[in-house]
């Protein structure tokens, strides 16, 4: 269990140091339907700071390494699922995905990970990063683990305002359905980018003629706006980090990092740009014939740990890294 | 092959087949990040003795509903029964 969802059975840390003592007083969402599927909670898995960061080198428990290559990153923020199912620590895990947090970890340890349909999973008693992208998850070993896990987590939650009250498909009957008919959409832009990796690149163009050989249909499709999703996303995350973690504020969780009076004021700039937008109905409908889209989870393979941690001054690493001996 | 290489729908199969138990299958897993842990801290904490209770409990839960019933219809159902409490 990725530790930034709430349980009663040991402390909930978000991987920072403000939380270290937090014990919540209840069960989250996912938790409880976990217990009811009669699954057992081994423990709480690693990752960046309130889920912001992509490697699970920003915690304050110490890096996750890549189980495959212990000097490189298992990615992030869900790293610790990722890395505890490649290292068969667990035979399933869940993960929060905000902008890739569980696509990204389980393309870099070789696992599977989905993040499923805005509302789908109960967001109830999951620490909020950024509102109107967080999306709890399941990782696992096969499609077949997957679809298992996310039914047992998927469903309406009346906690959770923003729960989808529809009902929950079956994800195990389609299983053996095979491809034919299946609409397999490439994005050729994509494909084409400059800063994707060539072994990638083949591994996407090889998995998209396996599909074309197993009888589905390939189709091109453009997605024209995505040049807009990175800028879009980091006015959105960090915005409504801003807003979800402000109440952090030391008098009751402990511990508070000191301010940085230039960062205050860009941040204020941004909240106010997030609310004005907020404000606006910014609900999209598609009627487009819906299709699958394969899409590289990460331009590249994971990165070196070293590069990232020579960046962080000493004391970041003496204070903030635990001994790995010790058990956690 | 060994509990910590199964899927976990191969071990739901055996757990239904009476063939493992969910303590057995805990204990695995346990072990595993006990020896494994240290080099890769992928678990912030580890709440191994609630483990072995709740699996403990879900074997005794299990091992009594088998006795009462064994059939259920779902594709689900059947996948997880192993995992299932209720």
């Amino acid at each position: 269990m990725k530790d930034v969802l709430v349980s009663t059975d040991g402390p909930t840390t978000c991987a920072s140091k403000m939380l270290e003592r937090f014990v919540s007083p209840y069960n989250s969402g996912v938790v409880e339907r976990l217990e009811q599927a009669g699954m057992v909670t081994l423990g709480k898995t690693n990752m960046d700071e309130f889920a912001m960061g992509g490697s699970t080198e920003n915690s304050a428990f110490g890096v996750t390494k890549n189980p495959w290559d212990v000097t490189r990153t298992p990615g992030g923020s869900s790293g610790g699922s990722a890395a505890c199912l490649a290292a068969a620590q667990a035979p399933l895990s869940i993960g929060t995905d905000t902008g890739g947090s569980i696509r990204q970890p389980a393309a870099f340890c070789g696992v599977c990970g989905l993040k499923p349909t805005y509302g789908r999973v109960s967001r109830y008693g999951l620490v909020a990063f950024a509102s109107s992208l967080d999306q709890v998850g399941p990782m696992g070993h096969t499609v077949e683990d997957l679809a298992m896990l996310l039914q047992a987590i998927a469903g309406h939650d009346p906690r959770d305002s923003t729960s989808i009250p529809d009902p929950v498909p079956d994800y195990l009957e389609g299983l053996d359905a095979g491809c034919a008919g299946l609409r397999i959409g490439v994005i050729r832009d994509h494909l084409e980018n400059e800063g994707l990796d060539d072994e990638i690149r083949q591994s996407i163009l090889k998995t998209i003629e396996v599909y074309r050989e197993a009888g589905a249909r390939i189709v091109d499709v453009t997605l024209p706006n995505t040049r807009y999703s990175i800028p879009t996303y980091y006015i959105i995350a960090p915005s409504e980090a801003s807003s979800n973690l402000s109440r952090y504020s030391g008098a009751h969780y402990g511990y508070r990092a000191a301010p940085n009076k230039a960062l205050a004021k860009e941040s204020s700039a941004l909240i106010d740009m997030y609310c004005a937008a907020a404000r606006k109905d910014s609900a999209m409908k598609s009627n487009a014939e819906s299709c699958s889209v394969p899409t590289p989870s990460a331009p590249a393979i994971t990165m070196p740990i070293i590069s990232r941690l020579s960046r962080c001054d000493d004391s970041f690493v003496t204070t903030m890294t635990r001994p790995s001996s010790k058990p956690m | 092959m060994e509990i910590v290489h199964l899927t976990a729908a191969q071990m739901g199969r055996l757990l239904r087949a009476g063939e493992l138990t969910s303590e057995q299958i805990s204990r695995a897993f346990l072990d595993r990040i006990a020896a494994t842990n240290p080099a890769i801290n992928a678990f912030i904490s580890v709440a191994a003795e609630r483990a072995i209770d709740r699996a403990k409990e879900f074997d005794r839960t299990r091992e009594s509903s088998s006795r009462l019933s064994a059939s259920s219809s779902s594709s689900f159902s059947r996948l997880c029964a192993g995992f299932r409490s209720r």
